[in-house]
Order: C-alpha cells, then structure tokens, then sequence
C-alpha cells in the first residue's frame, strides 16, 4: 500500500509531490503523458500574477496571493527561473479607466502588495512602446514571469530526489473506495495501486475523475488559449507584463517577456471538446496578433518563431475547487485549475500536502532536503565560468543548438536528469536546444542523434514526443 | 598552438568563420595571397550542407563536371587541410567578433581551444544561412511529428540513413524541396504534391523539371498550406489557393490532403547573429550585410561571402565569392596599397524590376565589380540595365529572367570609366529599351 498517489504531473502535481516529501510518506505519482508538464502546465503564459483579478474571497483570490508571495524564494531554494519584472493593466479608453480603479480596489482587498493606478505619463516612462493612446494604467509591482515548465521540472526533480516515484505513460483508469474501506483503489496501466490518500491534480483530467469518486460533480470544460512567441530580439520592447483591462472572457491579451527573453503574445479564450485539442487556428492567431496591436502597435510579425495553444480546465463558476468533497474523504482535488493555477499552485501544494499529512498523522521527514541546483547554461555564463565548466565537462565546448547557445553538456544533463527527457521536445523545454531562431532546423536532427546514443535506442525510434511521434520512423530501404 | 585558452595569443592574419563552400574557398585564397588563416566550422566536418546533399549538379560552372556536394566539398577541404598557413578548428563555434580595422578579438568555444580569444586582422563571415520554419510562416494547427523543413529531412535522410515519411506534401518550390521530393520519391515514399505560395517556382528551372516532372510530382502554383492535423503523428494538411496578388488563402477554397509529413522550403535567411552584433550594417532586402565590391562590409575589415551575405542558387559562385572575400580579406589584413587610398563611395541601388542586389555600394568605381542580382519577377526578353545618371555604364541581355535564378553581371574598369554619380541596377522586358 502506497501512503499517496498523486494523478498528473503538471506543475499542481509535481508542487504537491515535493510538499509531501517534508513528510515521513511513501508517494508515487501516475502521469498519462510522455512527460512532465504535458499539458496546460507548459503552454501557458509564464506569468506570476500579482492577484488583483481573482474575486475577492475566492479560493483563486486566496491562493494566488499566497502563492505569489511564495514563488521568488522557491526559485532560488528550486533553482527555476523567475523574474519580478511587475506587470501593467493598460486603460486605451475612457471606460477602462473607472474599471482599473477597481482593479487596485480589488487588488487591495486580496491583500496585493504593491499595486496601484498610475498616469499616462508613468506608463510610457516605464514602457515607451505602448501605444500612445493609453490613458493610465495599474501598476503591480509584485507580479512576475516565471518559466512554468522549468518551475515543474524543478518541483519533480525535487520530489525525486526526496523519494517521490514517478510514473509516465501511466494513465489512471479510475479511481474507487477500496473493498475494505480502508483508503482508494487506483486503477493504473491494467493493475490497481491501493493508496491511502489520493490527490488529483489530472488538469483537464481532473473533473473527470473527480465524478467517480463524488456526487458533488464539477461543472467544467476545456478552454484554449492561443499565443504567439517572438524572438529574442524583441524580448525589450517590454520589460512588465502587459496587459489590456480585462473583459468578461478573461485577462485578455497579454504582451510580456519571458525569462529567457522572448516575447509572448496571447492568449485568446475559446472552448474546445476536448483536452487534447490542443490546435491553433487561423482566426484564433490573427485575433490574438489583433489585440496585441492594441496595447503595442509595433507589433512585429516578422519576428514570430512559433505559435501555439494550451487547453486549460475552466470551472464554470469561475473558481479552482481544492480540497476534500464531502463524499469522499482522503481523496483531495486540484480541479477546475485554469490561471491564475501556475502562480497558485505552491500555496494549493503547501495547504494539500499538511492536510494528507494530518490525515495519515505522518511524522516529518528528517532526510528531506528542498534544495535542488539550478542546472548550468552555457549562454549564461560569463567567461570564468564557462572555462570552469569545460574544465570539468569538455562537452560544455560543444555547442549543439546555435541559436540559444546550448551545449552538449546540458543536453546530456537533460537527457541524464533525475527525471530522464528522453525525447526532442523532452530535451528542449529542458535545456532550449530548438527553442530559437531556427526552431531547431539545425539542432534537431542532432539531438535526436545523441538521444539515441545516450539512451542506446535506434534513431527510429527516438520520438518527438509521446509514442507515435517518432522524428525519423523508417530506415532507409524499409519503406513500401 | 597559436591559442591559448582564455588568453590571447598572437593570432592569424584572417580568421574564417565557418567552413562551408564560401569559408573554404575565402581560406584558400587568403592562403595563396600570403596571409595566415584560420578557420573556424562549427560541425565535425568540413564543407557544411554540401555534406548532406548527395545529389549531383555541383561543380558544372567552376570544374566544368557534374560532382556531388561531398565531391565538390572534399575538392576545397582538401586543399585547405594541405596548406600549412591555414589552421582548422571543428566542432568549434564563434561567439562574438569584436574590435576593428585590423585588430580584431575573436571569442570562441570548441574541444581543442576550449573557451578561448584570437586576434586577427581580417575576419571572413561565411556563415551560411537558415532554413524559414514552420512558426514563421505561421501555419496555424497542431503540433505533431511529421513536420520538417527541407534540409533537416535531408540530414536525416542522408547522413542518419532514415526514412522521414511515407506520403509527403511540400510546401515551397526552392531546391531543397524540390530536391528532397526526388530523393523521398526515389527511397518509395509517395510524394503527393509540391504547393508555392508563389505564382511561379521558387527553385531552379532544371529542378522542376529533373526533381518534379521526370518524377510525375505536381505542382500546385499559387496553392498554401494553411493548417496541419494529427497528435503524434501529422495526419493530414489542409491546403488553400492563394490570391496572387495579396497572397492571402482565399476563402471556401481549402481542402484537406491526407499525409503523414509535411516538408517545409520556404526559404533560407542569411544566419547574421554574430556579424550583426559587430555592428555591420544589414541589407533588409538580402537579409545580409551591405558589403562594397570587396566584399566588406560597413565594418572595415570585415568581409562577408556565400549564402550569409545573399542567398545563392548555385554553390560555383558561393565559392567565387568565398574567394575574392578570402583575397579582400588578405589584402586588408597584409597591407594593399591600393586600399589605402580615400575610398569615393559610390551608391548601387535597385531599379525596376530588381529585388535585391550586392555589392550595395562600390568604393572605387575603377575596379573590377561582380553584380549579383536578383529580378522581382519573371521576364523574357529581358534588359538589365546599370545607369549612372543618363549614362549607360551596361546592357545585358537575357532571354529569360526569373527570381530564383541569380543574376550576375561583371563590370570592367572601362565599363565603368563613364561613372559620376550612383548606380541604378534595373531589369524589364526588352520593349522600348531600344
């Protein structure tokens, strides 16, 4: 019998695995994808929202709030990527303006630090590439960008390294009362795991299972997002986050650097059938590109490297559902967990994790350690650093993705990880070999050459992705 | 060792990036004039994309024979491995150039010199180019495998020995897609079609007809791909007519085409990363550096060759150009008298009909100039014409004119004599020119 199962390893799972790890508890955690943060977890916005949106006292309102506050001390302590850049809502009309002041009103009674109204004039000498027709805006100070994959492989590896056991490929069947009323039965790759706690944080797959073991069913359906990302050349046209004052459908469109220095524009709002319809579409990009336009009229098309869409859970009442159902105890949701989930999901994680660990009476952990080096990159190193480094690993003094200056050595660290990538993309969001200019034109036949070699599999069958995306799938004279 | 790691050193006379068709010959031929060389490749082989295209029709301008690209590389890298003043570094990668005229501090990483500093008086960039991808374009839809662009289906292909596809759709017309259309063809896949955006090919005449035709490959002109679908592996695209003249999809005419890869050659762009942080002017039509007849750019010292200046159709006069570079870039770095002399700028700008052009500027109208161009649209019967003011510096005429094909016109000191202002390069069909 395992102490926890966890369901999903996005960044709700993987957070609320490491919280566990403080604990004297045995946790496996079942992912139906190939990988880590498959779903909306690594297409998202990267954002570490300041929490002045959510309603106040709303679970979402709570949660992102604390969450927040947590973020910048866990990127050092994880070794993940944060940057407290702050972030702008933008008024282009008179009617925004009263609707910002409501903003710092609501930001206030969430308990934001940091946020407040400020004039055009502040706006553009802060951002003198807003559009010129911006009439004020809100300004919080404490908001932020994170790397959102990196910040899950961050909580995983962690976890990993504390105990934490990870399946992948593995999804969950079903989940039900065991026979003997003691604990749930879990139902994983043909066999059931009989645990004593379940935390379902499946995303999109979270809603779903939750009906299975409650009565109280979530209401809930998948949305996409749609965004565009930008070079690196453009990763200063902006140094907050900006936002447009929101509508009914959401935040809106966002225009924001990433850590790594691109820019992101997106995303748009649109209900799909399914979670897995993780498609963008012609409308959907030119909308988006649309109301970029609005907060930036400099808009540069030419500098767009990829587009791409996310497919997050929306509630329909609007908030995440935590915690136990009535019905069903020992059995705990991270449901309906659409944005603000990533900036939240440290403060869900901490509240879940000392809930189980009340429930199982669990004794602390006295060999956990929560720290976990950041892995080195070549690109930002200075030039000590970077001979220190080939000195101990001569495969830093060969550059493998030209575009983003990765080395072989982070793609073996990558491919050698606690959690091994053993895919391209695996490798990418990891290590950015193909995240650049190219999009991996260059690098990525050669990445799929050192995956074979390092995990001794043929170069057919190294995948892009989860099984049936292999990047070269035939040997040549196979074919007929 | 001229090297030391993280030190400088001594240094050559040229450092030569990237050891391509053009990097090769620039070394050579800074070699034959004298000069110490270096040059720097940033894969484990010499001759760059020549490497991975086994196909023939090299060498047939410069050798007067049909070679492969490993033929027509091992040519040049042989000469270079044989030449004592020339250092070759593999596997190694520039990072930044900085420092001018001739003193030059060349930052690099590779398993031989580790991370380290080189000095020299000349630099040659020959960097090649990049291959227009997928997120570029902005071909909205899934994200399955199955999608590459040309030339990384040709590396599998090639060098890796893997089949990528079964039933392949391509989008472009430039050589690499037509090509790799006739390669997969010939290794039993079924290519279904080739789509250009364009109303006329973006390849070489003798592509579409050796690739497309002697291979019953259509070719759909004016026809996109608009989406692509599929999971884990791609499925299926849906493609759509283009109006000619907007080349935007034109609605209700889209349709799906069951495939399970989608080939991309929708062009190659200069690769200008370091040569930009030098602070070399960059050409927006080229994409490239704006370069004199010498072939230096805006930063004095700094020379620039082969598909990183303007892409090229044909790889004989990459390595031309990779050779006058090489020469240029030796008599910068040795002391040429003729350089001393007050440069009397001389402006080349596009005329009608011309899309893009080099050199962008001359620095003695008395040399020796070599015009590569290319026309903005198909012409038969055609003119190009070089003015300067009312005078006629050159007529050329050409029976056909189209835009993937490079156009190149050499101009005499005494062609040149009539010269008093800038140059106008221009292009148009032959009624009333004369």
């Amino acid at each position: 019998m395992v102490d926890v199962v966890v369901i999903g390893a996005g960044i709700a799972g993987c957070a609320v695995a490491r919280e566990l790890m403080r604990h004297d508890l045995t946790v496996e955690v079942f992912e139906a994808g190939y990988d880590l943060a498959c779903g909306a977890s690594r297409t998202n916005s990267g954002i570490v929202h300041g929490g002045y949106d959510p309603e106040p006292g709303s679970a979402k309102a709570r949660y992102n709030v604390a969450g927040a506050r947590l973020i910048p001390s866990l990127a050092e302590e994880l070794g993940f990527r944060y940057v407290a850049n702050g972030s702008l809502v933008v008024a282009l009309d008179e009617d925004d303006l009263p609707r910002v002041e409501e903003l710092v009103d609501r930001g206030h009674a969430n308990g934001v630090d940091h946020v407040r109204a400020i004039s055009a004039d502040e706006l553009r000498s802060l951002e003198p590439n807003v559009n010129p027709a911006a009439l004020g805006a809100l300004l919080c100070e404490s908001s932020g960008i994170c790397d959102p994959f990196g910040m899950t492989v961050a909580f995983a590896e962690n976890a990993a390294a504390n105990g934490a056991r990870f399946h992948f490929e593995s999804p969950v069947e079903g989940v039900r009362h065991a026979d003997d009323g003691q604990g749930w039965l879990v139902s994983v790759s043909g066999r059931d795991v009989h645990a004593r706690c379940v935390v379902n944080a499946a995303g999109v797959g979270a809603m779903a299972i939750h009906d299975q073991v409650s009565a109280d069913k979530i209401a809930s359906r998948p949305r996409a997002g749609e965004y565009v990302l930008l070079s690196r050349d453009m990763g200063t046209t902006f140094s907050h986050t900006m936002f447009r004052v929101p509508g009914p459908a959401g935040k809106g469109v966002l225009v924001s650097p990433t850590v790594e220095g691109n820019l992101i524009v997106g995303p748009d709002a649109q209900d799909r059938t399914c979670a897995s319809d993780t498609w963008t579409t012609p409308e959907g990009l030119a909308w988006v590109v649309d109301k970029a336009h609005d907060l930036w009229p400099g808009y540069d098309r030419r500098q767009v490297i990829v587009n791409f869409c996310g497919v997050r859970p929306s509630g329909d009442d609007g908030d995440f559902v935590i915690g136990e159902p009535d019905d069903a105890p020992g059995f705990y949701d991270i449901a309906a967990f659409d944005s603000p989930g990533l900036t939240s999901a440290p403060a869900v994680a901490a509240d879940i994790a000392s809930r189980v660990a009340d429930r199982l009476g669990a004794a602390p952990n006295p060999t956990f350690d929560g720290h976990r080096e950041r892995p080195l990159r070549f690109i930002e190193m200075d030039e000590a650093e970077r001979t220190a480094a080939i000195a101990a690993d001569p495969l830093f003094a060969h550059i493998v993705c030209r575009c983003e200056q990765v080395s072989e050595a982070e793609v073996l660290a990558a491919i050698h990880a606690p959690i091994p990538a053993t895919t391209v993309t695996g490798v990418k969001r990891r290590c950015r070999a193909g995240t650049g200019k190219c999009q991996g034109g260059f690098c990525e036949p050669l990445v799929a050459e050192i995956i074979s070699r390092e995990c001794g599999i043929p170069l057919e069958d190294v995948r892009l992705e989860g099984p049936g995306s292999e990047v070269a799938p035939w040997a040549i004279g196979e074919v007929r | 060792m001229r090297t030391t790691p993280c030190g400088h050193d001594d240094g050559s006379d040229v450092i030569v990036v990237g050891g391509g068709a053009a990097g090769l010959a620039a070394a050579s031929a800074a070699a034959s004039d004298g000069a110490t060389v270096t040059l720097v490749e940033r894969e484990g082989h010499l001759g760059g994309i020549l490497q991975q295209c086994i196909h023939n029709g090299f060498g047939l301008h410069r050798f007067g024979e049909e070679l492969t690209g490993p033929e027509y590389a091992a040519r040049d890298a042989r000469m270079v491995e044989a030449d004592p003043s020339i250092r070759v570094l593999m596997d190694t990668s520039v990072l930044a150039v900085d420092g001018d005229d001739d003193a030059f501090d060349v930052t690099l990483v590779g398993p031989e010199v580790g991370m380290a500093h080189m000095s020299a008086r000349s630099v040659v960039f020959a960097c090649g180019s990049r291959e227009r991808g997928r997120g570029a374009i902005g071909i909205a839809g899934s994200r399955p495998a199955g999608v590459y662009t040309a030339g990384s289906a040709q590396r599998l292909c090639n060098c890796d020995g893997a089949l990528v596809g079964r039933r392949v759709v391509v989008l472009g017309s430039g050589d690499i897609g037509l090509i790799m259309a006739r390669r997969m063809t010939w290794q039993g896949a079924h290519v279904l079609m080739v789509c250009e955006l364009a109303s006329e090919p973006g390849g070489l005449r003798r592509n579409i007809a050796q690739c497309l035709d002697d291979n019953s490959i259509p070719l759909h002109l004016s026809t996109t791909v608009t989406r692509v679908f599929g999971h884990d592996r791609l499925e299926a695209v849906e493609i759509a007519d283009v109006d000619p003249r907007t080349l935007v999809p034109v609605p209700g005419t889209e349709r799906r085409v069951e495939c399970d890869t989608l080939l991309l050659s929708v062009g190659l762009i200069p690769e200008n990363a370091v040569i930009t942080a030098t602070g070399a002017e960059i050409d927006q039509t080229t994409g490239g550096p704006a370069v004199d007849e010498s072939l230096e750019t805006s930063v004095p010292g700094v020379f620039v060759a082969g598909n990183e200046l303007h892409v090229h159709d044909l790889v004989d006069f990459v390595s031309e150009e990779g050779g006058a570079a090489g020469h240029a870039a030796a008599a910068h770095a040795l002391g040429d008298a003729d350089r001393d002399a007050a440069p009397t700028w001389v402006r080349v700008t596009k005329g009608e009909g011309v899309g893009s052009l080099t050199p962008q500027r001359l620095r003695d109208p008395a040399d020796e100039v070599t015009l590569r161009l290319r026309v903005r649209s198909r012409m038969t019967d055609a003119v190009i014409s070089i003015m300067s003011g009312d005078a006629v510096v050159k007529r050329v005429r050409k029976r056909v004119v189209v835009p993937s094909e490079m156009q190149t016109v050499r101009l005499t000191p005494a062609d040149l004599a009539p010269v008093t202002g800038d140059l106008v390069v221009s292009c148009s069909e032959r009624e009333g020119v004369e």
